[in-house]
């Protein structure tokens, strides 16, 4: 069963990537992996590389060292079938203006032989879009809503979205992230997105990328993440010096009593090496996604 | 069906499985009763259908769910009852001792704080 092979190979697989735009260096020595079934958020400021990374990993760029490789293939030399397994969502929507979304339809129907005209049938009335507006005349919302249905209607195996929440509202956000994980249920399919709304992404990834300045800083389960990175009050008066030794600090700041911390690479067992530097009552409570996010970038990170 | 908390910095599996322990701890989901498949929460709750999955199988392997097949989780017929509600409630307590410390409140005076305020809340309601 050679023909089987493929599917149950790695969707992407990126080593070394360096990607260089103008003679700069935008992505830095990147190397990941997505399996079947993960659902993964990239996380980074503006300007971090976010975008860059997406298009890199997807072969709408050569990389000047390194390489992505979705399902085996090099990506800038993906085969006709294996294009057919990839739904991409751009940051900015380049769909034809003077076009309708049924005119649309027709035309992507025949150049996509998965096309599932059911799931469109469906999702048009659900997500409010009128199939016969032409597309200059809709929202930004509805663009942004028209774009997502024009990347899963063919039912991709890797759905990679870059930014595709920011122009909708609450409601729509909600009902695009149902669907997406109704959509994430299906075996060995795999979501990668960029968003700066961390609150949903809390919900749906089940693991974390960090980009800054063009550099992978963090690549982890997300619950992981939550166990791992956690605020510490504390009670004592410990000298600033003596804390900074400590492995994985993001943050300290001390009053009258004690401090507060966040430390990276936490484990239960760290508690000991706190209190022999003399931090007496200590608290251990756990960051929420955005908190990390935050720390992670704005911290004096010892990394 | 369930109250999940994104943004707590609790991995959103362990908050179903908590919530699950409770609501078969305190009987309101009784031996046979069904739990929504993980497609349906995943679409419903917008979560990540792995999620769900890493929380059933951990209630799996702690006698409280069953598995068969073909067919939706299910309360166990005699699920393990390692943790009574009172230990249930003891992330609460833990929370409740730390605060009292903060504010330098003796520990052992709770009892009785909880005590009045008891009869404060029985006091409002019957008023």
């Amino acid at each position: 069963m050679t023909a089987q092979q493929p599917s149950l190979m790695c969707p992407v697989e990126v080593s070394n990537l360096q990607r260089q735009l103008d003679g700069q260096t935008v992505l830095n020595n990147i190397s990941l992996n997505v399996r079947g079934g993960d659902v993964v958020g990239l996380l980074g400021k503006n300007g971090s590389g976010k975008t860059t990374l997406l298009e890199t990993m997807l072969g709408f760029g050569f990389p000047a060292f390194g390489e992505s490789l979705l399902w085996g293939e090099r990506a800038t030399e993906l085969s006709g079938a294996t294009k057919q397994r990839v739904g991409y969502v751009p940051q900015r929507d380049e769909l034809p203006g003077e076009l309708t979304p049924q005119q649309l339809f027709n035309l992507y129907r025949q150049l996509r032989p998965r096309w599932n005209q059911a799931l469109v049938e469906r999702l048009m009335p659900e997500w409010e879009l009128s199939q016969t507006k032409r597309i200059r005349r809709m929202s930004e919302g509805q663009k942004q809503k028209l774009a997502i249905v024009l990347a899963v209607a063919h039912n991709p195996d890797l759905l990679v979205l870059d930014e595709p929440v920011a122009s909708l509202d609450p409601i729509a956000r909600r009902q695009f992230f149902q669907q997406l994980m109704d959509y994430a249920c299906r075996d060995n399919c795999a979501i990668i997105f960029s968003s700066h709304i961390v609150s949903d992404m809390e919900r749906i990834v089940n693991r974390v990328w960090c980009l800054e300045n063009g550099q992978l800083t963090c690549d982890s389960e997300l619950d992981q993440l939550y166990e791992s990175v956690v605020r510490i009050d504390y009670s004592g008066q410990i000298p600033q010096s003596q804390l900074a030794e400590l492995t994985g600090l993001l943050h300290s700041e001390t009053n009258r009593a004690g401090g507060q911390l966040v430390l990276a690479e936490w484990t239960p067992q760290r508690a000991k090496e706190l209190e022999v530097l003399g931090l007496v009552d200590i608290r251990v409570s756990a960051l929420g996604l955005e908190d990390i996010f935050l720390y992670w970038h704005g911290g004096a990170h010892g990394r | 069906m369930f109250i999940l908390n994104p943004g707590s910095g609790i991995p959103i599996y362990r908050q179903l499985v908590e919530q699950i322990r409770r609501l078969v701890a305190g009987g309101q989901l009784q031996p046979g009763d069904c739990l929504p498949s993980v497609r349906e929460l995943a679409s419903t709750h917008a979560v990540n259908p792995m999620t769900i999955s890493k929380a059933y199988n951990q209630l799996e392997a702690e006698g409280i769910l069953v598995r068969r097949r073909g067919r939706p989780m299910e309360v166990a017929a005699r699920p393990t009852q390692a943790d009574t509600p009172g230990q249930l409630l003891e992330p609460q307590l833990d929370e409740l001792i730390q605060a009292a410390r903060q504010l330098g409140v003796e520990v052992d005076t709770l009892p009785e704080l909880l005590d009045d305020y008891l009869r404060q809340l029985r006091k409002e309601k019957s008023s």
